[in-house]
C-alpha cells in the first residue's frame, strides 16, 4: 500500500467517530486507535494498550500495568530489600508495585486495582520506556 | 592554544563551551553513550565517550573521564554542576596528572563538603551559624541535652549531606528519641558517614546567598547578592539578583562577611556562601559551594562578568583585575529555571524529545539550555531543561519581562513548569517579597492549582 493510501486513511479515520479501526489487506495490517498515541502495525501492538484510554471498552488489556514515564525499572526499594510485587504476590489497589527512577526522582508505581501478580515483565534495574508493560496480573482476579 | 575539557553534560557544558569559543580556548566533550548527539558533544571541537549512561560509570567515572583527557593533553579540565563538581578526589586525581582543576584548593573543598566541619569552623571563628549542636551528636541523651537549650522544632542533619538531602525535622522530644538512631543509620547508608548534627529548625526564612571570587594573588571580592527562597522540595526555582526587600545594611553585613568567611577557609576561584535570613534581620551560615552555581547567570547580568571566563583565569594564576570599591551592580535579573516535569500530576518527571521548540529572546533576555529542538530529555539524568534569564533597568521590569519571556516560550512534546512559574512571577506575595522557603508548598501550589481546576 502507498505511503500516501495510509495517510489518508489516517485522515479519515481521525474526522471519523470510530475509536479504533482495524484494517488488514494482504500485505498490510493497519490499526488505529484514539487516545493512543501509537498507530503501529497491529502485530507490533503489545497484549493490551495503556490503561488511561478510558474511553475504550474493557478487555482482557485491564491486566497489564504500564509504565507512565521513561527511567530505570526497580522492583525493591533498594538493592536487596524484598521485591514490592514479585510473581505470585496479592496486591492491593495502591500498593507499590515497584520504583521507576528518573531525572534523579525515585517515584513509586501503584497497582491501579487489587489482583495477584502473574508476571513481572522487566528485569531489576533495566531501562525502560514509557507504556512499556512492566506487570501482569494473574487472570480472573 | 589551551584546551578545556568539560567534565559534565547539559546546559552547564554548553555555556562553558561557549566561553571557550569566547577565548579561543580548544574544548574536549565528553559524553555517555546515550547522549552521543547531545548538543555540547555537537558543539564541542572534540567529544569522546566516556561510558555508559550510568552516571557512575561515565560522568563520576574520574578514571575514563582523565584517560579522555591525556589522549588530548588537555590543560584545564571545568567540573561545571553536580557530578565531580565537589569531588576533592577528582581534584587531587586532575593534579596528579598535571591538569588544572577549575575549582578552589583541596582542602577548601574537603572542610565545606563536611557540612558539620565547615559549621565547626565558622564556631571557632566568630561567624553566625543557625543555633544547635557545636559538634557531631552521637547519643540520645546528648541529642536530648541539645534540644532543651534550643527547643523543638530542630533539624537532625547528616554531616555529609548537602543540597537539601540528609535532613529531618523533629517536633518533639519522643519523636527525637525514636528518630535519632534511625536518622544516623540513613546517614551511613546514604552518604557513608553516619555523623549527624543538630540545627533548630526556622520557619519563615528567605535563602540569600553571596557571590565570591578569589585569586591566588589574595584578592578576594564579592559580587552581591542572590536570593533564591523560592524553592520546593528543597530545590530552587526562581533565583533573583540582587536581592531585594532586605534592609541594605543587613546585605552589606551579608556581603562582607561573606568575604571573610572565604578568606578564613583560603578560598581561591568561584564559590557562594548560601545564609539563612529571618524576618527579624538575623542571618546565619548555612554552606559554602565550592562550585560555579545554577544561577550564576544573574549575577553575571547585574555585574556584567563572565564568571566562567573569570573562573578559567583564576585557575591559570591571573590576578582579578577589579578592585571591590569598582564593581557595581547595575539593574535587576531574574532566573526562571524551567524543568521537564507535570506540575499537575505532582511534579512528575516528564523525559521525552522535545518535538518543537520556540525559545525567547530579545535584549535582556537570556535563555541557556543544553537542549534544541528533536533532543532527548533523557531520564536519566536531571530535569532541568533550560533558565530563562531575564535583567531589567529595575525589579519590576525583570519580572515584566520574565512574564512575557515565559509566555513566548513554547515547548512541544514534553511537559513542562513555564506557566507555573509565569503565575509565580504574578503573585501578589512574591512581587511585595512576602515570601520565604516553603511560600511554594504551602501557600503558592495550592493557589495555583484552585486556579487551573
Amino acid at each position: 500500500m502507498e505511503l500516501e493510501k495510509v495517510f489518508s486513511l489516517i485522515d479519515k479515520a481521525e474526522k471519523s467517530s470510530f475509536n479504533k479501526i482495524k484494517i488488514e489487506m494482504e500485505d498490510v495490517k493497519l490499526c488505529l486507535e484514539r487516545g493512543s498515541e501509537m498507530s503501529v502495525p497491529a502485530a507490533a501492538i503489545p497484549a493490551a494498550k495503556s490503561p488511561d484510554t478510558s474511553a475504550s471498552p474493557v478487555q482482557d488489556d485491564k491486566e497489564i500495568v504500564f509504565a507512565p514515564i521513561s527511567g530505570v525499572f526497580y522492583v525493591a526499594k533498594e538493592p536487596g530489600a524484598k521485591p514490592f510485587a514479585p510473581e505470585g504476590k496479592k496486591v492491593k489497589k495502591g500498593d507499590t508495585l515497584c520504583i521507576i527512577e528518573a531525572m534523579k526522582m525515585m517515584n513509586e508505581i501503584h497497582a491501579p486495582k487489587s489482583g495477584v501478580i502473574e508476571n513481572v515483565l522487566k528485569e531489576d534495574g533495566e531501562a525502560i520506556m514509557a507504556k512499556d508493560a512492566l506487570f501482569r496480573y494473574a487472570k480472573g482476579e | 592554544m589551551k584546551t578545556l575539557l568539560i567534565a559534565n553534560r547539559g546546559e552547564i557544558a554548553v555555556r562553558i563551551i561557549r566561553t571557550c569559543k569566547k577565548l579561543g580556548l580548544k574544548t574536549v566533550a565528553v559524553y555517555a553513550e546515550n547522549d552521543e548527539n547531545s548538543l555540547h558533544t555537537r558543539l564541542a571541537d572534540i567529544s569522546v565517550c566516556i561510558g555508559p549512561r550510568q552516571a557512575e560509570k561515565s560522568y563520576l567515572n574520574i578514571e575514563s573521564i582523565l584517560a579522555a583527557a591525556k589522549v588530548y593533553n588537555v590543560d584545564l579540565i571545568h567540573p561545571g554542576v553536580g557530578f565531580l563538581s565537589e569531588s576533592a578526589a577528582f581534584r587531587h586525581a586532575c593534579e596528579e596528572e598535571g591538569i588544572s582543576f577549575i575549582g578552589p584548593c583541596a582542602e577548601s573543598m574537603e572542610l565545606l563538603g563536611d557540612k558539620q566541619k565547615a559549621r565547626e569552623t565558622m564556631i571557632a571563628n566568630g561567624f553566625p551559624v543557625v543555633p544547635g549542636s557545636s559538634g557531631a551528636v552521637d547519643s540520645v541523651r546528648d541529642a536530648v541535652a541539645v534540644a532543651k537549650e534550643i527547643g523543638f522544632p530542630l533539624m537532625l542533619k547528616a554531616s555529609k549531606g548537602g543540597g537539601g538531602k540528609g535532613i529531618r525535622i523533629i517536633h518533639d522530644a519522643k519523636e527525637l528519641e525514636k528518630e535519632f538512631p534511625l536518622v544516623r543509620r540513613e546517614a551511613e547508608m546514604a552518604f557513608g558517614d553516619k555523623s549527624i548534627y543538630i540545627e533548630a529548625y526556622l520557619e519563615n526564612t528567605r535563602h540569600i546567598e553571596v557571590q565570591i571570587l578569589a585569586d591566588e594573588h589574595g584578592n578576594t571580592l564579592h559580587l552581591g547578592t542572590r536570593e533564591c527562597t523560592l524553592q520546593r522540595k528543597n530545590q530552587k526555582l526562581l533565583e533573583e539578583a540582587p536581592a531585594t526587600n532586605v534592609d541594605a545594611a543587613v546585605l552589606e553585613d551579608m556581603q562582607n562577611k561573606a568575604v571573610k568567611i572565604a578568606q578564613c577557609v583560603g578560598y581561591k576561584n568561584a564559590g557562594t556562601v548560601e545564609f539563612l535570613l529571618t524576618q527579624t534581620g538575623k542571618f546565619y551560615f548555612m554552606e559554602m559551594n565550592t562550585r560555579i552555581q545554577v544561577e550564576h547567570p544573574i549575577t553575571e547580568n547585574i555585574y556584567g562578568i563572565d564568571l566562567i571566563k573569570a573562573q578559567i583565569h583564576v585557575a591559570l594564576s591571573h590576578k582579578l583585575n577589579a578592585r571591590q570599591e569598582q564593581l557595581a551592580p547595575k539593574g535587576h535579573a531574574i532566573e526562571c529555571r524551567i524543568n521537564a516535569e507535570d506540575v499537575m500530576a505532582s511534579f512528575r518527571p516528564s523525559p521525552g524529545i522535545i518535538d518543537c521548540m520556540t525559545i525567547p529572546g530579545g535584549n535582556g533576555v537570556r535563555v541557556d539550555t543544553g537542549y534544541a529542538a528533536h533532543d532527548e530529555i533523557s531520564p536519566y539524568y536531571d530535569s532541568m531543561v533550560m533558565k530563562v534569564v531575564c535583567m531589567g533597568d529595575d525589579r519590576d521590569e525583570a519580572i515584566r519581562m520574565s512574564i512575557g519571556a515565559l509566555e513566548e516560550l513554547k515547548i512541544d512534546g514534553i511537559s513542562h513548569n513555564a506557566d507555573f512559574a509565569k503565575h509565580m512571577l504574578q503573585d501578589g506575595d512574591f512581587v511585595s517579597g512576602n515570601v520565604h522557603t516553603k511560600w511554594i508548598e504551602q501557600v503558592f501550589l495550592d493557589r495555583y492549582l484552585r486556579g487551573q481546576s
